[in-house]
C-alpha cells in the first residue's frame, strides 16, 4: 500500500512536470531564505554564548545628564569605579578593567620586524574570570598579576612567529618613552566572532601603573576619577539578580557624587549579553548589531516560509480538477477517505524532502554571496552545523503535513458520483480563503518593496549629503609610533617634493573615523562665564593644512598662528560648538579664550560645521587643538591620479624616513564609506527578502491563476463561441487578480508607512517620502501580477473554445 | 429458485436545484435475483445513472427502502455501506476511468489494495486477470497507451478482480465502435453465465438484448418491464 502511495506521488509529480517544478522552487527558496535569515539572527542574538559566565558579566558603563535628561552614553568608565563597586556593592565578585590601548593600532617590534596591533587591552587577572580564554601554552597561575606580561592569540603568535608555543618570548613597543616590553605569558585561541570584545592580545593592568614607558604615554593613575577611558566588567555572585544589583547601583551612583567623584553622571550597568544587539553608545570596542533589525528579519521570514507553504497548498489545490478523477475512482474501487488523505500528505511530504534537497543545493550556491551580503563571519559554516539541519527537517515534517491537510481534506472529500460526471462545483469552496492568502501574500511583498526602495534612497541621499568636508582622493598614513615627534618635517617635506603631492596635513585623527579616536569633555566653557548646562565637546588635535586640505570652510578667525610664543595653546572650533556657548555670530568667538584640561585656549578660527561622522549622526561640537607632530595620522592629497597609483611613491618615502617601520595607511573615502556598513547590509538583506518574497507570490498567483483558469475552461470556450475576443478574455481573467492586489495595496501602504517613518527616525539627516517611493513599487508589483497571471491566461485565451467545450 | 440480491421498495431520489426539488427518482420498486443480467434502458434524463449510482451505493435514496442481501442500506452508515460494496459491486464505466497514472497491472491491481489483499495472493489474481483477458501482454502499459476498446477491458478486468456479486456498468460501450462493443457485450455474456449479476444502463437496443430483462425508464419511474 505504502509503496503504491509512493508510486502515485511520484508519477504525479513527473507528469506535471511544470506545476512540480513551480512548487519545488517555491518551497525551496522559502526554506533556504529562511534558513539563511535563521541562522543570520540566531549569530546575532548568540553573542557572548562561548563564556559560559556570561550571564553574570555586568559592563559598568558611564551616562551623562543635563539635569535627568541623558545626553550621552559612554562605554567608557572610570578605572577607580571597578575596586569601588567591588567593595561596596552586594553581589559583587569581583571586577575587571579593560583599557583599549592604541587607537587604532599600536607598532610591535620582534626582533628587527615592525608589525601594528590591531586589539590590544591592558585587562585585569579576573577578565579571564568573566570571558572564557584558556590558555593553550602557559600557566594560569598568578597570571596577569605582575606588570609587563602579555597573552596573545594562536593567529598573533602564528604571525610573529610562525609557531603558537611562543611563551617566554618578548614583544617591544617602541614610542614615547622609549621601549615597552611585554613578556608573553601565555597563548589562547582566537577570540569567537560572536563576543563583543575580541582581541588580538591581552596586557597585564599592573603595567597601567607601572611601566614608566606606559606611565608616559598613557598616564594613568591609582584611584583615577578623571579620565573616563577604561571599559569595566564586573562579575555578580552566582544566583544573584541583576535587578537588584542595579538598584544598589543608584545608591552607589548617590555616595559618589556625594563626595564629588563624579558630577551630572551615572555608573549604569548593562549585561552583556545585550551589549550587541541593544548597546548604542559612544566608544563602542566594535560596531554592535540591532535587535529591532533581528526581530524584523525574523517577522518577515516567518511570512515568508507561511507564503511557501500557502503557495504550495494553492498549487496542490488548483490541480484538484486534475486529482479529481483519480479520486473518484479510487473511491469507487473501494478506497476509504483516510487512504486518500494519507496519499496526499505522502505526496506532500515527498514534495518537502525534495524541496529540503534542492535547499541544501540553493545554500551551498548562494552561500557565500549571503554572508558577504549579511556581514556574518567568513568563517560561518551552514552544512556542519546542527542547527541548520534541525529547523530544516522540522520545516519538511511540520510543513510536508500541514501544507498537505487542505488539499488532502478538500480533495478527499470529492463525492466521486459528481466528479465522475464531471461536476466539480465542490471545489470552488476555499477560494475565499486562498484568495484571502494571496491578499496577505502581496501585502508584504509590496511593505518589503517599498522598504527596500525607501533605505536604498535614505542611504544615497546620506552618500551624497554635502559632508562639509572633502575626504576623497587621499591615503591617509599610521604614524611608525606613538607619539612621533622625530623626523616629521623631514617625512613632510619630502613628501611635498613629490610633484605628485599636493598637501600633507598631521592630525590626530580624519573624519570617518569613529569617535573612539576622538577625546571628549564635558566640561569646556568660555573663559569668565558660568555654563548654565554642561555639553559633550569632541576634541582632536591638527596643523595647520588640516582644514584647507580638506576644504572645511573658515568662517571666522585665521588658521593657527604657528610663529606666536604667547599664545602656544590655540584652537580651531566649529559653529555647533559655538551653539553650546550660544555665541551667534561666528566673529565674536575670535580672541576668546577657553578652559579645559586644565588650561585656557586661544580660539583663533571658528570653521562651519562637517560630517566628521556619517550624517546619519548630528553634527558633533568640535574643538581642533594645534598641534605640530605626527602624532597618529599623516594625510596626503595629490594633484592628479588615484591615490592607489601614487601609494608606492609614499611607501617608498616614509620607509627612507623611517627605515624598518610598519607602514600602514587606508583611503580616506573608503574608511568614511564604511560608516554605512550597517545600512548597507540591512539594505542588501531586505532587497533579498524582497526578491525572494516576490518570487513566491507571483508563484502563488500563478498557481491561483491555473486554478482559476482551469475552472473557468468551459466558461471560456463558450464565450469564445459566442464572439469574446482573447483580450476580452484576458480582461475577464485578469480582473479578480486585480482586484485581490488592490486589497493587498489597501492594506499595505499605511502600515508601511508607518515602518518606514519609524526607521527614518533613526536618522539626524533624512529624505523627505516622495509618493514614488510608493507608487513605483506598487506599479512594480502591479506588472508582475499581469506577467504570471498572463502566461497562464494568454495560452487559453487563444485556445480554440472546441477543445474545452467537447466532452468526452 | 435463485436469491434475491437486492430489492428496492418505493426507492425515491429528489435533489433541489435552486428553489425547486426535482425528483430523479420516482417510487422504484424492483427486485434482483442473482444471476440476472438486467438492462436499464430509455432516454437521457430518465434516470439510468442515478439508478446505477444509488443501487452501487455512491449516491443516496432519499426515501423508501433498499435491502442489499438481506441488509437494509438505507439506515446503515457511510462506513458500513462502503465496506459493502467494497466487497460485492464491481463498477464499469462509459469513459472507463482508469487511474492514468497506473500501467494496466497496477490499476487492476487498485481494488485488492483497498480490500488489504496479501502482495503475493494479489499478483496470483491479477495474473490471472490479465490471462483470462488475453492482456498480459500490455500489462506494463499506462492507459493512454491502449486503445478503447483495450482500456474498458482492464476497466472490467479492474471490476471484476474483487470477485464482486454484482457489475453496474453505465454505457459500457458508449465510448467504443460497433466490433468492440461486440467483443463487451459477449464478454458480459460470458461472465453473466458464469454467475455474475450484471446491471447495465444503455441506449442500445442490441446491447439491451444481451440482458436477461430490460427496465425501461422515463423521468424516474419505471414504465415498463
Amino acid at each position: 500500500m505504502i509503496k503504491n502511495y509512493f508510486k502515485i506521488a511520484l508519477r504525479n509529480l513527473i507528469r506535471n512536470k511544470g506545476l512540480t517544478l513551480i512548487n519545488l522552487i517555491g518551497l525551496a527558496t522559502g526554506f533556504a531564505i529562511t534558513l539563511l535569515i535563521l541562522q543570520y539572527t540566531k549569530f546575532e542574538k548568540g553573542y557572548e554564548s562561548t563564556h559560559p559566565n556570561a550571564d553574570r558579566v555586568v559592563r559598568l558603563t558611564l551616562n551623562y545628564l543635563t539635569g535627568n535628561t541623558v545626553t550621552t552614553q559612554d562605554c567608557e568608565v572610570y578605572p577607580a569605579v571597578g575596586p569601588r563597586i567591588t567593595d561596596e556593592v552586594p553581589d559583587v565578585e569581583t571586577f575587571a578593567r579593560v583599557y583599549s590601548i592604541g587607537e587604532p593600532s599600536t607598532p610591535i617590534q620582534v626582533e628587527n620586524r615592525q608589525f601594528l596591533m590591531e586589539n590590544l587591552y591592558a585587562v585585569d587577572a579576573d577578565f579571564f574570570k568573566m570571558f572564557n580564554y584558556k590558555l593553550i601554552y602557559g600557566s594560569e597561575k598568578d597570571l596577569f598579576k605582575k606588570p609587563n606580561e602579555a597573552v596573545i592569540t594562536e593567529s598573533v603568535a602564528l604571525k610573529y612567529f610562525n609557531r603558537t608555543d611562543v611563551v617566554g618570548e618578548v614583544l617591544k613597543s617602541p614610542g614615547g618613552g622609549g621601549y615597552i616590553l611585554y613578556n608573553i605569558v601565555g597563548v589562547t585561541h582566537d577570540s569567537p566572532l560572536n563576543t563583543h570584545l575580541k582581541f588580538d592580545m591581552l596586557i597585564s593592568y599592573p603595567t597601567m601603573l607601572s611601566d614608566p614607558a606606559m606611565l608616559q604615554r598613557h598616564g594613568e593613575i591609582k584611584d583615577n576619577w578623571e579620565n573616563n577611558n577604561t571599559y569595566m566588567y564586573v562579575l555578580l555572585e552566582e544566583g544573584a539578580n541583576f535587578n537588584s544589583f542595579t538598584s544598589a547601583l543608584k545608591d552607589f551612583n548617590k555616595r559618589i557624587i556625594d563626595e564629588k567623584k563624579i558630577k551630572s553622571e551615572e555608573v549604569i550597568g548593562q549585561k552583556i549579553t545585550d551589549v550587541h544587539l541593544y548597546s548604542k553608545k559612544t566608544f563602542e570596542p566594535e560596531t554592535n548589531g540591532d535587535a529591532d533589525s533581528v526581530f524584523f528579519l525574523l517577522a518577515v521570514v516567518v511570512l515568508i516560509i507561511l507564503s511557501a507553504f500557502v503557495n504550495y497548498v494553492n498549487l496542490t489545490t488548483s490541480q484538484a480538477l486534475d486529482r479529481a478523477k483519480e479520486v473518484g475512482v479510487k473511491k469507487v474501487l473501494g478506497s476509504t477517505k483516510v487512504q486518500l488523505r494519507i496519499q496526499f500528505l505522502v505526496e506532500s511530504l515527498i514534495m518537502n524532502v525534495l524541496a529540503a534537497i534542492l535547499t541544501v543545493f540553493i545554500i551551498l550556491l548562494v552561500k557565500s554571496e549571503f554572508i558577504n551580503i549579511s556581514g556574518l563571519p567568513e568563517s560561518f559554516t551552514f552544512i556542519g552545523n546542527l542547527s541548520f539541519w534541525l529547523p530544516l527537517i522540522v520545516f519538511v515534517v511540520i510543513g510536508g503535513l500541514l501544507s498537505g491537510l487542505y488539499p488532502a481534506f478538500v480533495l478527499s472529500s470529492f463525492r466521486p458520483s459528481s466528479i465522475l460526471k464531471g461536476d466539480y462545483s465542490h471545489s470552488l469552496k476555499g477560494v475565499l480563503l486562498r484568495k484571502g492568502l494571496v491578499v496577505f501574500q502581496f501585502a508584504i511583498t509590496i511593505i518589503l518593496l517599498i522598504q527596500t526602495f525607501t533605505v536604498n534612497e535614505q542611504i544615497d541621499f546620506l552618500r551624497n549629503l554635502d559632508r562639509g568636508v572633502n575626504v576623497d582622493q587621499n591615503i591617509v598614513i599610521e604614524a611608525p609610533i606613538k607619539n612621533a615627534t622625530k623626523n616629521y618635517s623631514a617625512f613632510k617635506q619630502s613628501l611635498l617634493a613629490s610633484s605628485n603631492v599636493k598637501a600633507v596635513s598631521l592630525s590626530h585623527s580624519v573624519p570617518g573615523q569613529s569617535t573612539s579616536v576622538l577625546s571628549t569633555t564635558a566640561d569646556i566653557r568660555i573663559t569668565g562665564t558660568t555654563p548654565d548646562k554642561y555639553h559633550n565637546f569632541y576634541l582632536t588635535f591638527i596643523d595647520n593644512d588640516y582644514t584647507s586640505l580638506l576644504g572645511i570652510e573658515m568662517l571666522a578667525g585665521t588658521n593657527f598662528d604657528e610663529a606666536s610664543t604667547a599664545d602656544k595653546r590655540q584652537v580651531i572650533v566649529n559653529e555647533e560648538a559655538l551653539k553650546r556657548w550660544n555665541i551667534i555670530e561666528p566673529k565674536n568667538a575670535i580672541g576668546k579664550k577657553i578652559a579645559f584640561w586644565g588650561g585656557e585656549w586661544l580660539i583663533k578660527g571658528v570653521v562651519k560645521s562637517y560630517h566628521q561622522q556619517s550624517p546619519k549622526q548630528p553634527l558633533l561640537p568640535m574643538i581642533h587643538i594645534y598641534s605640530n607632530t605626527f602624532r597618529s595620522l599623516a594625510t596626503v592629497q595629490f594633484t592628479g591620479g588615484l591615490p592607489s597609483d601614487n601609494l608606492a611613491e609614499v611607501k617608498e618615502k616614509f620607509n627612507s624616513v623611517y627605515p624598518g617601520a610598519a607602514f600602514s595607511y587606508f583611503f580616506m573615502d573608503q574608511e568614511y564609506d564604511k560608516q554605512f556598513k550597517a545600512e548597507d547590509r540591512f539594505k542588501n538583506v531586505f532587497m533579498i527578502l524582497t526578491v525572494f518574497s516576490i518570487l513566491i507570490a507571483c508563484l502563488g498567483l500563478l498557481g491561483l491563476a491555473s486554478f482559476s483558469v482551469a475552472k473557468r475552461r468551459k466558461e471560456i470556450g463558450v464565450r469564445k463561441v459566442v464572439g469574446a475576443s482573447s483580450t476580452a478574455i484576458l480582461i475577464l481573467l485578469s480582473k479578480d487578480f486585480i482586484k485581490t492586489v488592490m486589497i493587498s495595496v489597501i492594506i499595505s501602504v499605511p502600515i508601511t508607512y508607518l515602518l518606514v517613518q519609524n526607521w527614518l527616525e533613526n536618522f539626524a539627516y533624512k529624505i523627505d517620502l516622495h509618493i514614488w517611493l510608493f507608487t513605483l513599487p506598487i506599479l512594480i508589483v502591479f506588472s508582475l501580477v499581469l506577467f504570471s497571471i498572463g502566461v497562464k491566461t494568454l495560452k487559453i485565451a487563444r485556445s480554440n473554445p472546441i477543445h474545452s467545450l467537447r466532452t468526452e | 429458485m435463485a436469491n434475491t440480491l437486492l430489492s428496492l421498495n418505493e426507492a425515491t431520489r429528489t435533489v433541489n436545484s435552486g428553489n425547486n426539488k426535482v425528483t430523479l427518482l420516482d417510487n422504484i420498486n424492483l427486485q434482483v435475483k442473482e444471476g440476472e443480467f438486467i438492462s436499464l434502458m430509455g432516454p437521457s434524463g430518465s434516470g439510468k445513472s442515478t439508478l446505477l449510482n444509488c443501487i452501487g451505493m455512491l449516491d443516496g435514496f432519499t426515501g423508501g427502502g433498499y435491502t442489499f442481501l438481506g441488509e437494509p442500506v438505507h439506515s446503515m452508515k457511510e462506513k458500513n455501506r462502503s465496506k459493502l460494496y467494497k466487497e460485492y459491486i464491481g463498477f464499469v464505466f462509459q469513459a472507463y476511468h482508469l487511474i492514468d497514472e497506473l500501467t494496466v497491472w497496477e490499476n487492476i491491481e487498485t481494488p485488492l489494495l483497498y480490500k488489504n489483499v496479501k502482495s503475493s495472493e494479489r499478483k496470483g489474481l491479477v495474473a490471472d486477470m490479465l490471462d483470462r483477458f488475453n492482456i498480459v501482454g500490455k500489462k506494463d502499459l499506462f492507459p493512454v497507451q491502449l486503445s478503447g476498446g483495450q482500456q474498458q477491458l482492464v476497466g472490467i478486468a479492474r471490476a471484476l478482480i474483487g470477485k464482486p456479486k454484482l457489475i453496474l456498468a453505465d454505457e459500457p460501450t458508449g465510448n467504443l465502435n460497433s466490433k468492440q462493443s461486440t467483443e463487451i457485450m459477449e464478454l458480459f455474456s460470458q461472465l453473466n453465465k458464469e454467475g455474475v449479476t450484471i446491471i447495465q444502463a444503455t441506449h442500445s437496443e442490441r446491447n439491451a438484448s444481451y440482458g436477461s430483462r430490460i427496465i425501461n425508464l422515463l423521468d424516474g419511474k419505471i414504465v415498463s418491464e
